[in-house]
């Protein structure tokens, strides 16, 4: 789950893979606004066929958060 | 509401006014509720996304599609990340058709993202009344373009019968050039021109009850670099056969000249559809090129370079993509005619 996490994550910033860590988040990446934020929900939702609800959107501001919301919601552990 | 948009768009803006306000979203005065979806952060409002209710016609005459107009996606400096696309969500959720006229750089990426339709601009057709005030508004160069968009109907172009708005009640088959669209009905017309709280529409309808000729247009003072009036068309249509075509153009000149004897320098019409759009050719006017600017379209004040009008919409499954010919769109639809401050601030 990690690493198709971190593609995604990737994909959508532009930003090499190697690069998504603990500290990835919206205040640290320049390229997380507004669009790119979407374009990552939308993403993480085709990916794992999950809908996020309303609050988990507004939640989904790093990298640590994403992985652990998508566990919960897919009931997968976090490796 | 008011408070969000003058603290962070303008103490102007054309939504603080009340009346405006109560108009567009068809609330009365003494509404507590309006369609406009809100997002809050404890008590302080972050963001707002208005949601007109629409009925259209899209690729059948014979049932009406319930739609959405998206309309003044705003937000605060401190809104969280995501609460704009939140409130875009929630209004889908209402209608699985929505369109929306002028998303901003901001919106139109969100859209496309979301892989809606979107034109960059909806064509733009120029007549021009009166070649030297023109001049004055344009301060550009582009001379010869405006010779050729000059009016100069045929000889034979007659003028019109027009007849009471009450009689108005089109058979919509006549008009196939209008398959996707916002249904023009009496009551849309109704409100969207007649009872209009700041712009002074003029609805001119011709022909017959069942098969009319239409236009509908204001006027407009600009001012800048430059002072005059300019007529807007925002509604031009009539039934796609011979008669239908004879009865429009009259229609147009007869309006067009009325333009021209009040001292409007110039009429445009911003129209999707090429049909109607050639009418204006006929009588000696133009389309703007594309990626060209040849006249203002923001006249309050006038700005010397070129505005589109992009058109967004959603299509979703089982509803087909609309066709060129069938596509009828105006300046006039969602919020894309709108006066640009309140004036009583």
């Amino acid at each position: 789950m990690e690493d198709k996490i971190r593609r995604i994550m990737s994909a959508v910033f532009g930003v090499p893979m190697e690069s998504i860590d603990g500290l990835t988040s919206h205040q640290t990446l320049e390229q997380w606004d507004s669009l790119s934020h979407m374009k990552l929900v939308t993403a993480l939702e085709e990916e794992f066929g999950v809908v996020f609800s309303d609050s988990e959107i507004l939640e989904l501001l790093s990298y640590p958060l994403v992985l652990l919301i998508l566990s919960e919601k897919t009931g997968t552990p976090r490796r | 509401m008011e408070r969000f948009i003058s603290e962070n768009y303008r103490p102007d803006h054309i939504l603080c006014s009340r009346d405006y306000f109560q108009w567009l979203f068809r609330i009365s005065s003494s509404a507590d509720r309006a369609p406009v979806m809100c997002a809050w952060e404890g008590d302080e409002l972050t963001a707002i996304l208005g949601c007109l209710n629409l009925t259209m016609q899209w690729g059948s005459h014979h049932q009406d599609v319930p739609a959405v107009g998206l309309t003044h996606w705003m937000s605060s400096k401190r809104a969280p990340i995501g609460v704009g696309w939140i409130l875009a969500r929630k209004a889908l959720s209402c209608c699985d058709l929505a369109i929306t006229l002028n998303s901003s750089k901001l919106g139109s990426p969100f859209f496309r993202s979301l892989g809606w339709s979107f034109r960059e601009s909806i064509p733009r057709y120029l007549c021009i009344l009166d070649r030297q005030r023109c001049d004055i508004l344009a301060s550009s160069t582009e001379g010869r373009t405006l010779d050729r968009l000059v009016f100069s109907p045929p000889h034979s172009t007659q003028n019109p019968e027009l007849i009471d708005f009450a009689n108005y009640a089109p058979r919509w088959e006549l008009y196939p050039q209008m398959l996707f669209s916002i249904k023009r009905s009496s009551e849309y017309l109704q409100w969207r021109y007649l009872e209009h709280p700041v712009f002074t529409y003029h609805l001119l309808v011709s022909g017959e009850g069942h098969r009319p000729a239409v236009c509908v247009y204001r006027i407009e003072q600009a001012y800048g670099i430059g002072e005059g009036s300019v007529g807007r068309i925002v509604e031009f249509f009539h039934p796609d056969d011979e008669n239908g075509r004879i009865e429009g153009s009259m229609l147009l000149y007869f309006v067009l000249k009325r333009l021209r004897v009040v001292g409007c320098a110039f009429a445009e019409f911003y129209c999707t559809s090429e049909a109607f759009g050639q009418t204006i050719l006929a009588l000696g006017g133009g389309v703007e090129p594309p990626g060209h600017y040849v006249l203002p379209s923001r006249l309050t004040p006038i700005q010397s370079i070129r505005h589109d009008i992009n058109l967004t919409f959603s299509l979703p499954k089982g509803l087909p993509m609309p066709t060129e010919a069938g596509l009828y769109v105006t300046r006039s639809d969602i919020d894309g005619d709108q006066p640009v401050r309140h004036m009583q601030v």
